[in-house]
């Protein structure tokens, strides 16, 4: 049964969820505050009744004065902005204990806009759109809905208005109701469309006269070191994390898949127990070369797009990669980097840059969030077997310096002999490599996620010689120190391999789990050259692994979707040229003390999906509570019920009882009608089934009145006839 | 008579007035510093909001003017109403419209003297009618008019109020208070004024007997004293008692508030009184100083025409209509009538009236409840 | 099986006085039956409306479809009490006085435009009708059974009308309007010859003893304690309504309890529903509750009182 007063309450409360739902997109708050508007509206479903204790205000303003007191020491403890948005939330539960009248749900819907204020300053993740348009839809609904409730409030007349349509027919009140309710889901639409429409045609200016929003710092998920005795936990992680098109392969299809190797960071220092990175150091303006360039080098450095010049022979592939969270160490790119451009976004200051450690790997600077649309442009370098089969053991292309750290190992002496009788047959570096990767690749070794636990001290030595089961992290450690061993100077590098083809898009998805670690080994005047001992893996999602795997698809083509042309949109009509001369004129001065002043936000905090278990638990907790509270205060019983009734005449009741039931479902008054009007409402026009009707009131009075009788069958078969007359009414309507 | 006037008022709606509501106020602030700061910012995101807003402002305006429009109102009302009696008028509304519903109504209904009532409207669709009563409680007797009838919305959202005035031509009189007397008290002296006149009327009270002539009703013939006296005799009715009663109304010399108060109770009393004798099938009329009054009859046609004279007359201001007053009195004291006189004054004697008219005045009211 | 048998007697017997009363009335099927409803309970009538609409002809139906003796009292501004109930008459001969019986010694009286007669009048009538019996000149006569009396009231015409006091019209049991009938039966009124012919040919559907015998199964049809309870529910809300000053007295309660169960009797039941009850409140308590406000006019005034009825019939929760 419909009604205007639970209508309204249900419309604040989507309001309340939509805030909270805002503020949940950001990833520093996390998807926890989702749970928080179910306990507040429970809280204010259970507080409705006791609006008249004393107690109940008593505590409302115990807990005020206590918060006012506590409002400076949240400004010192967490920042200014997250001070606002928790007295906003402290004034939204103030406002849930208790009865919702129309001043306070005015209120709680300025809360709640508030609370999506505060999430759009704070870079939230896409999720917002969904509390955007939550929002939007509730303000319809409670503004028109808590309008018409002051109106029938503030009428004196005792009896309600009778509505005659054209015909002189008397209209229900339900009905209107249906309609007034139609008619703010019309007008909802309407205000989504209108919202969109206006969004894109907005004239549009950026005047940054107060300075502009600072961002959260991202932290992705590979690192710049690699420890051996932590697991990498993304290796069950099949969200997607790239999106790679190559648009000038037949189809999008990169050949050889095996190709499919993205760089993204250069481990070559080793400790022991971990591997980090190595800067080295060069003058000036120059890059520490390490391969063979053609001299007179064209490089440019630093920029919204960074090149060098390609190195003849080579087969170029060009991608489009969008990836949401750019690793800090280097943007991915397919095995050697020749030229990446990033998609120009003026308000947004990034950069890309050669990285200045030698890797001839591509950094981004980015002071806000680090999602990124790119073009880039690999050399396929693939040199053939006889080259490096000739290639000799001295290497003079590096410093000393960068050649000690790249051929530290501290293998044990017992591992040492093992490595020598593997590689016994092999006279040349690039044998010695095979031979490595083939015993690697071999029957004595096991890839596996379940490792074994390992030694603190020389854990290669235990992977190598007992263990000899392990990730491709011991794999590709295991590879370096071995060849290390052998003199050839290796690293290990970080990043992903592989990538899932979708047809229907013709583009790539490299997915978390995809993060990899594998070997590249100097070989004097040809360069780096890659070497991966992992076998490759055999994990395929299945069950809710996969279905997790295809929403997280579905979600970054969204969040793609978003960022580029909502986010990224820059349509409407631009006054910028405006404010571009206006700024020119007054450049500099000001923004400086206005960037400290935004430095104020919280500090970084990864944020997690919190186990299902927990949101299933706090549902269903949620939906007892309520269900409780729904059967304590539910409407009164009718008046007749202190009369003793018979076990027939009790039967006879619940058939018209059952009767009135569906009616009021259909939305039919049935306040004050007989049995008799009941059946004639619920009638239909074939003669068959008037008999039927008729049949059953006589059973109905005779039982309930006449001392007749009605069994438990009786009932169960006049039972059947009534259900099916409001189902064929209901299609009637 | 009768209850329903029928006085249709067509739509003659002068003006669509309106004012912003506070959430209309928040929201246009609202909007102004999103736009501010979107153009500040060029965050796409406050962008989105401020369409959200500018839609909602736009809606709001849309439709606000559309559900006023169309709509037409006819207002019926009965023509008078005791004092304190709710007036019931009822109130139909006509959408003229092919398309869309008009929502959320306000009806509101303005007496003069402050009297006003509201009805809500949930929803009137396209060419329907929506009929609703309302009371209206007016407190002083006399002639009222209503003033107008308002239709305020504040659909969609409560953002802007519109609303449209019909102004409206209804009269309506307010009779006074009519509440129990009890006329025993007079009905005791009743025969003592005047001589008893013989009539063939319609007197019920015994008078005399004589003989039966030809031409007499036989009903009248007495048959136990015919048997006695062996000839028929019928029985001769007159008006032993005088059932003709004219009330004196005392409009004189009201001059300070009290005064018109103290009128105000006794044209009440006066009334009570009239109404009264009637329902105890009297003739009843009335008089006054000033003001031209009603001959009697009885019957509950009669009854209206003195609630009416009751209701619409008002003191004169002067102070020399005292003698007026006597004047009439003098000229009645020729009819075969019995006169009550009702005053407001606090002195009875200023009137001059001779002794043996009984003055019923405002202490005695009092007294009488 | 003997019941049932007893039932559909009954009904079959009801049925035949209604089939009777309409050859003579037409298309006044509702009217006719809360007729003989009243018939059944026991009670007076008052039907209010205009002149020419064929009250005379159903009263005279209905007395003459039972059975009973009928008369028909025209009642005038002049008219005295002595008029109704019948005066003493010296009898020459013998010396004493024989009382002769006025028009209101009759099974069925009709009682055209009570509100033309004086105060005095109606209460003579009107007392009548509530003891049964009439006193005159000490000597005390009880009218004949079965007594019912049909009373009339013009709404329209309001010069020298005497208004009957809502406390007399509670005893009435119902007040019914008639309304003008269908165009058909209209059509079929214009071309009957002879109405006089068709009513003197009327041959009574029902002995005295059996109605006597249907008005004490009337009285016999059972009321469920639920029902019992609606009723007094309807009643009671019209004491409390808004728009009500006076609300209907117990006679009320009675009257609608007796109404109902006639009603039952009329459709061959032997106990009442709620749709009884329903049906016959707004015939039985309309007359009975005094609104606020002035109406001068009989019809608004009657409209506004059955306006009041449906409004509680609408509130009081129906027993399921």
């Amino acid at each position: 049964m419909v009604n205007l007063q639970q209508t309204t309450r249900g419309a604040v409360y989507l309001a309340i969820f939509s805030g909270f739902l805002a503020l949940a997109s950001v990833r520093v708050y996390g998807l926890l505050m989702a749970v928080v508007p179910v306990i507040l509206i429970a809280l204010n479903l259970l507080t409705e009744r006791w609006e008249t204790f004393r107690a109940l205000r008593q505590f409302k303003t115990v807990i005020s004065i206590l918060y006012a007191v506590f409002i400076p020491i949240s400004v010192v403890l967490m920042g200014l902005l997250q001070a606002v948005v928790s007295l906003v939330i402290f004034i939204i539960c103030y406002l849930s204990i208790g009865r919702l009248t129309i001043k306070s749900s005015y209120e709680l819907l300025l809360m709640a806009f508030f609370l999506v204020l505060g999430a759009v300053v704070q870079s939230p993740e896409p999720l917002i759109a969904v509390a955007l348009a939550g929002l939007l839809l509730s303000v319809v609904w409670s503004f028109a809905l808590l309008t018409v409730q002051a109106d029938r409030q503030a009428a004196t007349a005792a009896r309600p208005a009778v509505v005659l349509n054209a015909q002189g027919k008397v209209l229900d009140d339900i009905w209107q109701l249906w309609h007034v309710l139609g008619t703010l889901a019309l007008v909802s639409v309407a205000a989504l469309v209108l919202g969109g429409v206006l969004f894109l045609f907005t004239p549009r200016v950026e005047a940054g006269i107060f300075g502009r929003a600072d961002y959260q710092r991202a932290i992705t998920g590979l690192t710049d070191r690699v420890r051996l005795d932590g697991g990498m936990s993304i290796y069950q992680d099949t969200s997607a994390v790239m999106h790679v098109e190559f648009p000038e392969e037949p189809e999008g299809v990169l050949i050889p898949a095996d190709a499919l190797y993205w760089r993204v960071t250069t481990l070559s220092r080793f400790d022991g127990a971990e591997w980090s990175r190595y800067q080295e150091t060069a003058p000036r303006g120059e890059l520490p070369i390490i391969w063979p360039f053609a001299a007179g080098n064209n490089l440019v450095q630093i920029g919204k797009a960074v090149q060098r010049d390609p190195n003849p022979g080579r087969r170029l592939v060009r991608q489009e990669i969008f990836v949401d969270d750019v690793p800090t160490g280097a943007l991915p790119v397919l095995d050697l980097v020749q030229y990446v451009a990033i998609e120009g976004d003026e308000r947004n200051p990034m950069t890309v840059q050669w990285d200045p450690g030698g890797d001839y790997t591509v950094i981004l600077n980015a002071r806000g969030p680090r999602r990124l649309t790119y073009q880039a442009i690999s050399e396929l370098f693939q040199p053939d077997p006889e080259t490096l089969a000739a290639a000799g053991w001295e290497v003079t292309d590096l410093s000393q310096s960068f050649l000690n750290v790249l051929l530290y190992q501290d293998l044990l002496e017992s591992t040492q002999a093992r490595i020598d009788e593997v590689t016994r047959d092999a006279q040349t570096p690039y044998q010695v490599m095979k031979a490595l990767v083939d015993w690697l690749n071999g029957p004595d070794f096991l890839y596996t996620l379940d490792l074994p636990p390992l030694p603190p001290t020389h854990p290669i030595d235990a992977f190598l010689t007992q263990t000899r089961r392990g990730h491709c992290e011991l794999f590709a450690s295991a590879l370096a120190l071995a060849a290390r061993y052998k003199g050839i100077p290796t690293r290990v590098v970080n990043g992903y391999r592989g990538g899932d083809y979708n047809p229907s898009e013709q583009a790539y998805i490299v997915r978390a789990n995809m993060a990899h670690l594998w070997v590249e080994a100097y070989f004097q005047g040809i360069g780096w050259v890659r070497f991966d001992p992992s076998p490759r893996s055999d994990y395929t999602a299945t069950g809710l692994a996969y279905i997790r795997q295809r929403w997280s698809q579905q979600l970054l083509l969204a969040k793609m979707f978003w960022y580029r042309n909502v986010m990224g949109f820059q349509g409407g009509w631009r006054l910028d040229t405006l404010m571009e001369r206006w700024r020119n004129e007054h450049s500099g001065g000001g923004s400086k003390a206005l960037e400290a002043f935004l430095e104020f936000t919280s500090p970084d905090r990864r944020s997690r999906f919190i186990l299902p278990a927990t949101l299933i638990f706090g549902v269903l907790f949620a939906g007892t509570v309520l269900g409780l509270a729904w059967r304590m205060f539910r409407k009164d019983h009718s008046p007749y019920d202190r009369v003793m009734l018979t076990l027939h005449q009790r039967h006879a009741r619940r058939l018209i009882r059952g009767l009135r039931r569906q009616l009021e479902r259909v939305g039919v008054d049935t306040r004050g009608l007989t049995a008799e009007e009941l059946l004639r409402k619920a009638a239909g026009t074939p003669a068959v089934d008037q008999e039927k009707l008729s049949r059953l009131l006589a059973c109905y009075e005779q039982a309930r009145f006449g001392g007749g009788t009605m069994t438990f069958r009786d009932f169960w078969r006049l039972r059947g006839i009534s259900i099916l007359r409001i189902a064929e009414r209901r299609q009637d309507r | 008579m009768r209850y329903i006037s029928v006085n249709p008022i067509r739509a003659v709606f002068r003006k669509l007035a309106g004012r912003w509501t506070t959430a209309g106020l928040v929201m246009n602030l609202i909007t102004v510093l999103l736009l501010l700061s979107a153009w500040n910012t060029g965050e796409n995101l406050l962008y989105i909001i401020l369409g959200g807003t500018l839609g909602l402002l736009l809606i709001s305006s849309i439709l606000g003017r559309i559900n006023l429009s169309g709509l037409d109102l006819t207002v019926e009302t009965a023509d008078a109403v005791h004092r304190g009696d709710p007036l019931s008028a009822h109130v139909e509304l006509r959408s003229r419209r092919w398309l869309l519903s008009s929502f959320s109504i306000r009806i509101i209904l303005e007496g003069d003297t402050a009297a006003q009532a509201v009805a809500h409207l949930l929803r009137i669709p396209p060419r329907s009618r929506a009929q609703v009563d309302l009371d209206l409680c007016f407190n002083r007797r006399g002639e009222h008019r209503l003033i107008n009838c308002r239709l305020r919305s504040a659909f969609p959202f409560g953002f802007y109020v519109r609303e449209k005035r019909f102004p409206l031509e209804n009269s309506v009189l307010v009779y006074p208070m009519v509440y129990p007397v009890s006329i025993s008290p007079f009905e005791r002296g009743m025969g003592a004024m005047v001589r008893a006149r013989r009539s063939d009327e319609d007197g019920d009270e015994y008078f005399s007997l004589r003989e039966y002539q030809p031409g007499d009703d036989i009903r009248r013939i007495v048959w136990r004293v015919s048997a006695r006296l062996g000839t028929l005799v019928v029985r001769e009715m007159g008006l032993g008692t005088l059932k003709t009663v004219i009330i004196l109304l005392d409009d004189s010399g009201v001059r300070t508030p009290e005064d018109a108060d103290r009128f105000e109770t006794a044209v009440e009393y006066a009334a009570s009184l009239a109404a009264a004798f009637l329902h105890k099938q009297y003739d009843v009329g009335t008089a006054a100083g000033y003001t031209a009054g009603i001959p009697p009859a009885r019957g509950s046609f009669q009854e209206h025409r003195l609630l009416e004279w009751f209701a619409r007359i008002q003191p004169a201001k002067t102070a020399d209509g005292d003698h007026l007053l006597a004047d009439r009195l003098l000229k009645l004291r020729a009819e075969p009538v019995r006169i009550l006189c009702v005053s407001h004054r606090l002195n009875p004697a200023e009137l001059e009236l001779p002794q043996s008219c009984s003055v019923i005045t405002p202490v005695e009211v009092g007294a009488d409840g | 099986m003997a019941v049932m048998q007893k039932e559909q007697h009954t009904t079959s017997l009801i049925r035949r006085l209604i089939e009777t009363i309409e050859r003579v009335v037409y298309g006044k099927r509702d009217v006719v039956e809360r007729c003989v409803i009243a018939l059944l309970a026991r009670g007076h009538l008052l039907i209010e409306d205009v002149p020419g609409i064929g009250k005379t002809t159903l009263a005279q139906s209905l007395a003459r479809s039972v059975d009973c003796s009928f008369s028909r009292i025209q009642f005038t501004s002049d008219m005295l009490p002595s008029d109704i109930l019948g005066v003493s008459v010296l009898n020459p001969k013998t010396g004493a006085f024989d009382f002769r019986k006025g028009p209101i010694f009759a099974g069925i009286v009709l009682a055209d435009e009570i509100n033309r007669t004086p105060p005095k009048t109606q209460s003579a009538l009107l007392e009548a009708m509530s003891e049964g019996t009439v006193t005159v000149d000490g000597v005390t006569y009880t009218l004949p059974k079965p007594f019912m009396v049909i009373a009339t009231q013009n709404p329209i015409e309001q010069e020298g009308t005497y208004t009957l006091p809502e406390s007399q019209l509670d005893r009435f049991l119902m007040r019914v309007e008639m309304g003008y009938p269908p165009e058909q039966d209209e059509l079929l009124i214009m071309r009957r010859h002879d109405p006089s012919a068709v009513l003197a040919s009327l041959e009574p559907a029902l002995t005295v003893q059996e109605l006597l015998d249907l008005q004490w199964q009337a009285s016999e049809v059972r009321v469920d304690p639920t029902v019992e309870r609606y009723i007094l529910a309807i009643v009671r809300a019209t004491r409390t309504h808004s728009s009500v000053r006076l609300g209907a007295s117990p006679r009320g309660t009675q009257g609608l309890f007796e109404a109902s169960q006639a009603r039952a009797l009329l459709q061959g039941r032997d106990f009442v529903t709620p749709s009884d009850v329903k049906d016959m409140a707004v015939n039985v308590l309309g007359h009975r509750v005094l609104v606020r406000g002035r109406s001068a006019d009989l019809t608004a005034s009657a409209r506004e009182r059955n306006r009041v009825i449906e409004d509680i019939l609408r509130d009081v929760p129906v027993p399921d």
